[in-house]
């Protein structure tokens, strides 16, 4: 009996234990497909998914995302509240319609390091991954069999994540000055993370470098299906907006002429001028046209559209600037994934509560039909009879009815009707009053043929700007519209005439020639408009001063009910003061987030 | 309508009673045999003195007598009463009565009475000789309270709980819990307590039917908390569910019919005020926008003409006035020695309080009606010597209808809306005007409950299984004390939604015109259509827990024993966790207590748990605790008095640990790529474009990670005074933990990864709270008074944040959840203020007399970000006090609970706050806005000048105005519960059947006295756009066979 008993005890306690065993395995994580660093370096497809990363994280994207539609790594725009405008919208170009929309919190509270969530137009934080993704990228390719990529894809793989990385750079060195070098997956082995800013010299260096290393390993094409890549292009076009920067006003000069005094003008000044900058950067963009001219890269011309020739709008210019994947685009951002990447948001979007105006301040930039300037009102709260606005709006140049459509007539360059056809009488989103809206019309650039799609591709680079980079480096080197550099393809005053022909404006006169800053000012604001690149080349000048901190006006369309019964309307346009904007100094550059000072690795800029 | 459902109710009582008498009557009439009959007897102290003053009681019934001047007494009882005889300061009494017509009861002092227990983790301890901290509340209090959702039935009963209700939305409405205040960086669920519902882990306790509860009890410190191990950090809310009792089956009927209000909702201005405010709106601004004409607010302000200048106040076109709420319960206890069973039948139906109308095309509901059905079978069973089973079947269904339109839309509209328009007229809902609109150019809103009826409705149904099997043996043949059991548990819970969108909406647009009948027509302002679409979504995951241990308890002597050792598991199946991978936890648990002569007490407590979360080696938790006791009065030495009957002195001090953040798991695991993730598109459009999927680097593993350790001390008094009239229990406790889990705040943006979480955070927690009594009795009149405090404070000790440029800027130093914003002193209210402003970092342009006046805090001449200091409290209240009291008096029975809370404050922004933005409403206390006129006429000022679009208003900082401006000390004192019965013996009533008849009357939040006016103190910070908190009347029926 005894002998039992202890026999049911030593089963029990070995139950006991066996079971024990397997209750704590229960603990393991089940296997699942989980994918690490090795399986992504283990093959094609996942080593091509990570390079595609880097494309989606850092090619750089104008266009707004749709509110709440954001992308779920939450990079590129979307950190900040500008998520839902355009660059345009803080300069004198454009504005939103409406009051609460993101990009005006720049405008009626400037930048704030400390709440910068809210108020920057960019976000500090968001293209690091895809830094960080392009230097593991560079870092682990190797791993991948050479029966899987063979060693030339592989090099000019590298050669990608390594334009990219200097893309993303250059969309910072404008915005940050001086940045903190980084270059290699930070982490492991680094006995600190919290890397310095190195100088401004530096940074143009660690941009340059990265472009020279990267130019003799890339395509000048690549097949029609994966257009889109990063060609010898890319790096050439980042070298000359590089160096254009790097040779202009702001950074060229030395300490005594910063905008605000600083304790380290290393990080916002070359500390000197330097003529020879200006040589480099007219050449870095000649290198540009000269490899278009190899590469297959060249403008839209009236003959590239179809019926092109006999058509009275001149579509070129809108073509270029709206067809995605058109042979004047040297690279765009082609990263949208859902079924609206926020274009129509950001541009009139029925009229609903995230559309762009055209400030009137940048519309004296265009020109009549005939290049000579247009007379708009001067007077404030002169009430004048509509149909005098809508003949002025029909006088101006080509280019000018492919970025504003004059209110109460249709849209000059869609196909899509209907709703579209009339603005703002009718049709108007029904949150808002008419005084609610400012502009001079619609803003309507990127709309050409427009029919009622929400995708485009962003451009980031394309051919006719570095005909403009060039002039305007050539004439600033060689004191004349009609100089060259010893391999120039064109004098800067050709250079420019290329532009304007093509958006159907004669070439450039004597007395214009002789005026050449002022031309490339007024050629740059009107060929580039809204492309993202004036609140850059007013600071660059260093006048945004007087563009961005002075007066914005604009034009308001009153429509009277006359007595009770809304049959008769009158109809009358106003010139007026549009909202005043912020502008301090200090925004020539950005903050950092305060957060990111306090963690004791950034000396934060000027004025924050 | 009203009056229906209340004959439908009535005529459902009557039925039902009815069937049950019914069904019941032949079987009663046999067993009562001989029907009732007198007993008499007489009631002794331990030294053979009539018990004077004691009183006899039928159990569960407040049918009772008191004793006469020799002990003496009689009552009429029937066969399976059960007597209560209890006098203050001894141990009260239960005897069955049997057939005697006589008996005698010798009343033992209670001074340590320790057969009184108290559940705590894994089995129950005598309440003399506990020495953790444990407060509990019986079943039959928290059945006082008329609430829907047992979770609001508990604020300010138990010190130590703090009970926070943000929503009163039918079958939404569960209070938030926290135990001794938040002791961890993350004020969400990482930070809830422990719900165990009969000894087995449960998601929540809203789904029980309060008929069912036992008792409700909070373990609180280290040492009654420490088994629980990885899992006990933030304390314990354990809650049994009702045992069946011995003897004649009983049966109780109840039934409860009640009214639900709410006890808040901003007032809206009407249209002619609202026309004021925008107009003077404009004028501030100085914009060339269009204002509103006089004659359309002298048309408003008449209303002569309601067709044409139509409005709307948007609560009262939502909100009734009361919405009726019914609960029935009928529950069987009995059984014999050897098989106990309790079983229940609950039924709750609450109806919203969104108005009806009857509108064409529209056959459907939106308003809230929520439905629970509760069914329990509890059934203890000696299967054969020294073996039992108990099984607890718990099982609950649900049905909910609600709107297909979040209620925060449906609120967050009210508040955006603005007064103008009809909305329904005629039967029909009405979209605007058209042609001639009264007033052109100015915007008038769609109707919103045009919106509210296009998305339709949805139905919500869940059904939760809680099941589980204990099988218990005794030992005692290898040595006496000693047991073993085992239990199974399993829970089933399933959700499944169906929403269903109707095809067009038919709406109208007026067409004013004199040629029309009235001045109007109305036409049909859209297209039908019968594309009505419904899609289906369902859930389903289960939990089983198992679990084996051993016990024993025994004496020797003076020395008293118990010891337990236990192993459980649980594994948790849920398609919607990260991984879509079961979850497990195991734990083993050990317990040794030992007790000399009831005078000197310890406690030994071990929880060894594992959890997934972290690595192989790093995986077990070892969490101990200690505690001891003295009870003074068992002391020879002191001298026996009538003053101070009873004294404990208990302290504990232990270490608890805590798992969770977020829904992250493995947090060990190796950085973890994320294929698919985004892409980006080759090729050239219109020829051979296609999207190319990414691969993304996600979270960094951090094989170092563990678990977060509470170290938790506590000390305790538990006094009785007065003959045990009087009761005291204070505790002070302190807590530090530390391995908080918590993301990285210094490592720089550069890195671009996202480090797992580590384990970084340290937090204390300090507090006391302390329950005063009193019990006593004027002769039939027995009263009490009980006062309940606790108090809770906590500081983030470090979180790995970078310095910054002041310390008043840093999270670390200050409470979890502490407000940080600017100081408003008033409004810039003349030239001089004006002149004097400090620089602003926003609103440039826009600052005007009228305007807050922020104080510049650091004196740099700039507000901005860095003025931004700790304002108010979180939105936890640090203090929660209660205070409650009662008499029964010959089967009249009152009891009142005030409740309250302070050292909490409530942030309202957007539309709760802000009015005039588009198309956004004002509130009545709008109307008391800056105006030079009411300035300088010495008024009361309650918010800044107007702007006929304040959100760009510099006072109001769009979108996040975080100033003491905007705070509310949310602070309040509420009557929370209030209850009247009577109860009702009649002899007559028995030769039915029917042995007890309770009729009540009580109510729910009847009073609340707060600073707020606008929004209910307990509301969720933020918008303002949630349903309001419930206030309920109720009448209640209980009759027991």
């Amino acid at each position: 009996m005894k002998t039992y008993k202890n026999i049911l005890r030593l089963c029990a306690v070995i139950i006991c234990l066996a079971s024990l065993n397997s209750c704590l395995s229960i603990l393991e994580k089940p296997s699942s497909s989980d994918v690490t660093l090795d399986t992504i370096f283990s093959n094609r497809d996942y080593a091509e998914s990570a390079l595609y990363n880097i494309y989606y994280q850092l090619v750089p994207r104008g266009f707004p995302y749709t509110n709440g539609n954001y992308p779920e790594n939450k990079s590129l725009q979307s950190q900040t509240q500008f998520s839902r405008s355009l660059l345009a919208s803080i300069t004198d170009e454009c504005c939103n319609y409406r009051g609460a929309t993101p990009g005006r919190y720049v405008n009626v509270a400037g930048f704030d390091a400390i709440t910068a969530s809210r108020n920057q137009e960019d976000s500090w934080a968001h293209r690091w991954p895809g830094i960080r993704a392009a230097w593991t990228f560079i870092k682990n390719i190797d791993k991948v069999p050479d029966e899987e990529i063979p060693d030339a894809e592989k090099t000019q793989m590298i050669a990608e994540a390594k334009a990219l990385i200097a893309l993303a750079y250059m969309d910072m060195l404008p915005r940050y000055a001086a940045m903190p070098i980084v270059d290699h997956p930070l982490g492991e082995g680094d006995a600190t993370l919290l890397v310095q800013r190195s100088t401004l010299k530096e940074t143009i260096d660690f941009i340059l470098k990265l472009c020279e290393e990267a130019i003799p390993d890339l395509p000048d094409t690549y097949p029609s299906n994966m257009r889109g890549r990063v060609t010898k292009g890319v790096p050439l076009c980042i070298k000359s907006r590089t160096l254009l920067y790097a040779a202009s006003p702001l950074f060229n000069s030395s300490a005594s002429d910063m905008i605000l005094d600083y304790d380290h003008p290393e990080f916002v000044c070359l500390e000197g001028y330097d003529k020879e900058r200006w040589l480099k950067a007219a050449e870095a963009a000649n290198d540009v046209l000269v490899w278009a001219s190899t590469a297959g890269v060249s403008l839209i011309t009236a003959a590239d559209i179809a019926g092109g020739e006999t058509d009275p709008k001149h579509n070129a210019y809108g073509y270029a600037t709206s067809e995605k994947d058109n042979k004047e685009v040297i690279l765009a951002n082609k990263g949208y994934s859902s079924s609206n990447n926020g274009f129509g948001d950001g541009i009139f979007w029925t009229f609903s509560l995230r559309g762009m105006s055209v400030m009137l301040n940048i519309i004296k930039y265009f020109r009549k039909a005939d290049a000579s300037d247009q007379t708009w009102p001067t007077t404030l709260n002169e009430h004048r009879p509509f149909s005098e606005y809508t003949t002025k709006m029909n006088e101006m140049e080509p280019r000018f009815l492919q970025c504003v459509w004059p209110a109460g007539q249709a849209a000059p360059n869609f196909t899509k009707t209907g709703d579209y056809t009339k603005w703002p009488f009718g049709k108007i989103d029904d949150q808002m009053s008419a005084s609610d809206m400012h502009g001079v019309g619609p803003m309507v650039k990127f709309c050409y043929n427009y029919s009622g799609e929400l995708m485009k591709d962003w451009i980031v680079f394309r051919l006719a700007e570095f005909y403009l980079n060039y002039a305007e480096a050539t004439a600033e080197y060689y004191g004349s519209a009609d100089a060259k550099t010893p391999t120039g393809l064109y004098t800067a005053a050709q250079a420019v005439d290329v532009i304007r022909t093509r958006g159907g404006i004669r070439v450039l006169n004597a007395a214009e020639k002789a005026d050449f800053h002022t031309q490339i000012v007024r050629e740059r604001a009107v060929e580039l408009f809204a492309e993202g690149h004036r609140w850059w080349d007013c600071k660059r000048w260093k006048i945004a001063d007087d563009t961005f901190g002075g007066t914005l006006y604009t034009l308001r369309f009153v429509q009277n009910v006359a007595g009770s019964t809304a049959t008769s309307y009158t109809e009358y346009y106003l010139a007026e003061h549009a909202e005043p904007r912020v502008w301090t100094k200090a925004m020539y550059f950005y903050p950092f987030p305060q957060e990111e000072v306090d963690k004791g690795y950034l000396v934060q800029n000027p004025g924050y | 309508m009203k009056q229906l459902r209340l004959v439908n109710w009535l005529s459902g009582i009557v039925l039902l009673l009815a069937l049950i008498a019914g069904s019941l009557l032949p079987a009663r009439a046999q067993n009562a045999g001989s029907g009732s009959w007198q007993l008499s007897g007489q009631v002794q102290t331990s030294d053979k003195q009539p018990a004077i003053g004691a009183a006899v009681l039928i159990k569960g019934t407040m049918h009772g007598v008191v004793v006469d001047i020799d002990g003496n007494f009689t009552i009429s009882v029937s066969n399976g009463d059960v007597l209560e005889v209890s006098l203050i300061g001894y141990a009260t009494q239960t005897i069955p009565v049997g057939k005697q017509s006589k008996i005698t009861v010798v009343l033992q002092e209670d001074a340590l009475s320790l057969e009184e227990t108290v559940v705590v983790a894994y089995g129950a301890q005598s309440k003399a000789t506990i020495t953790g901290a444990v407060n509990s509340v019986r079943g039959e209090d928290v059945l006082r309270s008329p609430t829907a959702n047992i979770t609001n039935s508990l604020a300010g009963t138990m010190t130590g709980l703090t009970s926070v209700q943000r929503s009163g939305e039918p079958g939404k409405d569960a209070a938030t819990f926290k135990i001794r205040g938040i002791g961890t960086l993350n004020a969400g669920n990482e930070s809830a307590p422990l719900i165990i519902i009969d000894g087995v882990e449960r998601d929540s306790m809203e789904m029980l039917d309060p008929n069912e509860v036992e008792s409700v009890n909070i373990l609180k410190d280290a040492s009654a908390t420490a088994v629980y191990g990885v899992r006990g950090a933030n304390g314990v809310i354990i809650v049994t569910t009702r045992q069946g009792e011995a003897g004649q089956a009983k049966v109780t009927f109840s039934s409860n019919f009640g009214w639900q209000s709410y006890t808040m909702m901003p007032q809206l201005v009407d249209a002619a005020d609202w026309i004021t405010l925008y107009n003077e709106g404009i004028d501030n601004e100085g914009v060339a926008k269009e204002k509103y004409p006089e004659s359309a607010f002298i048309a408003y302000r008449d209303g002569t003409d309601p067709v044409t200048y139509s409005q709307t106040d948007w609560v009262k076109a939502l909100l009734k006035k009361s919405a009726p709420q019914q609960q029935y319960n009928i529950n069987v206890s009995g059984g014999t020695e050897d098989v106990k069973y309790f079983v229940m039948f609950g039924m709750l139906h609450q109806e919203g309080m969104y108005r009806d109308y009857d509108l064409e095309g529209i056959d459907f509901s939106i308003n809230p009606d929520y439905k629970r059905y509760n069914f329990r079978a509890n059934i203890d069973a000696k299967l054969v010597k020294g073996l039992t089973l108990s099984l607890r079947l718990g099982t609950t269904f649900t049905n909910g209808n609600y709107a297909n339109y979040s209620t925060a839309s449906i609120f967050s509209d009210i508040l955006n809306s603005t007064p103008f328009g009809p909305n329904i007229l005629d039967g029909k809902l009405i979209t605007g005007y058209g042609g001639n609109d009264p007033i052109v150019g100015i915007r008038k809103n769609n109707s919103n409950l045009y919106t509210l009826y296009e998305n339709g409705y949805q139905l919500d149904n869940t059904s939760k299984y809680n099941l589980s099997a204990e099988l218990k043996y005794d030992l005692g043949f290898i040595t006496k004390g000693l047991g073993v059991h085992g239990k199974v548990a399993y829970d089933d819970i399933g959700n499944y939604t169906m929403k269903y969108t109707p095809g067009t909406i038919p709406s109208y647009k007026i067409i004013l015109g004199d040629e029309y009948e009235n001045g109007y027509t109305l036409v049909k302002a859209n297209d039908e259509s019968a594309t009505a679409q419904a899609q289906s979504y369902g859930t389903r995951y289960k939990n089983l827990y198992l679990e084996a241990g051993i016990d024993y308890a025994r004496s020797f002597g003076n020395h008293h024993v118990t010891a337990l050792a236990l192993y459980n598991q649980r594994t948790q199946d849920n398609p919607a966790f990260e991984y879509k991978l079961p979850k497990a936890l195991l734990g083993f648990v050990g317990r040794v207590t030992y007790d000399y002569d009831h005078r000197y007490l310890a406690e030994v407590d071990l929880g060894y748990n594992g959890s997934e979360n972290f690595a192989e080696g790093r995986r077990f938790g070892f969490f101990p605790a200690f505690s001891l006791g003295w009870i003074l009065t068992q002391e020879s030495f002191f001298p026996k008095n009538n003053i101070v009957t009873y004294a404990k002195i208990r302290g504990s001090y232990g270490e608890v640990g805590n798992d969770q953040i977020g829904g992250k798991r493995f947090l060990y695991l190796p950085t973890k790529y994320d294929y698919p993730k985004n892409g980006y598109n080759f090729g050239t459009y219109g020829v051979d474009v296609q999207y190319y999927k990414a691969s993304n680097e996600g979270d960094v593993g951090n094989p170092l990670v563990t678990w977060e350790r509470a170290r938790k001390a506590n000390i305790g008094i538990d006094l009785k005074m007065l003959r045990s009239r009087l009761s005291f229990t204070g505790d002070l406790f302190s807590e530090y933990r530390d391995n908080i889990l918590w993301e990285y705040g210094t490592v720089p943006s550069i890195v671009g990864s996202t480090p797992a979480p580590a384990n970084l955070g340290k937090v204390s927690n300090r507090g006391f709270e302390a329950e005063l009594a009193w019990n006593d009795r004027l002769g039939e009149f027995n009263y009490f008074l009980k006062g309940v405090f606790s108090f809770a404070r906590n500081r983030i000790e470090y979180m790995d944040e970078p310095e910054m440029a002041y310390k008043y800027l840093m999270k670390t130093g200050y409470s979890v959840g502490q407000y940080k914003g600017w100081l408003n002193e008033g409004f810039i209210n003349t030239v001089e203020d004006l002149e004097n402003q400090p620089q602003h970092s926003w609103g440039a342009g826009r600052w005007d007399r009228g305007e807050l006046n922020f104080i510049d805090i650091n004196g740099d001449g700039v507000v901005d970000a860095n003025d931004k200091i700790p304002i108010g409290y979180s939105d936890y209240p640090e203090i929660t006090y209660g205070f409650s009291f009662g008499f029964n008096w010959k089967g009249l029975e009152f009891n009142a609970l005030l409740q309250g809370a302070t050292n909490v404050t409530l942030y309202m922004k957007q539309e709760a706050v802000c009015p005039l933005y588009y198309s956004r409403s004002a509130q009545t206390w709008h109307m008391g806005r800056w105006t030079e006129e009411r300035y300088l006429a010495g008024e009361n000022i309650t918010y800044p000048r107007m702007l006929s679009d304040n959100i760009n208003s510099p006072s109001f900082i769009n979108p996040d105005p975080l100033s003491t401006f905007w705070l509310y000390d949310a602070s309040y004192l509420r009557l929370r519960n209030v209850e009247l019965a009577y109860n009702i013996r009649l002899a007559k009533l028995r030769e039915v059947g029917i042995s007890d008849v309770r009729l009540s009357l009580s109510g729910t939040n009847l009073l609340t006295f707060s600073g707020m006016t606008n929004f209910d103190p307990e509301s969720p910070s933020g918008k303002g756009t949630f349903y309001p908190m419930p206030k309920v009347y109720n009448f209640g029926v209980k009759v027991i066979f």
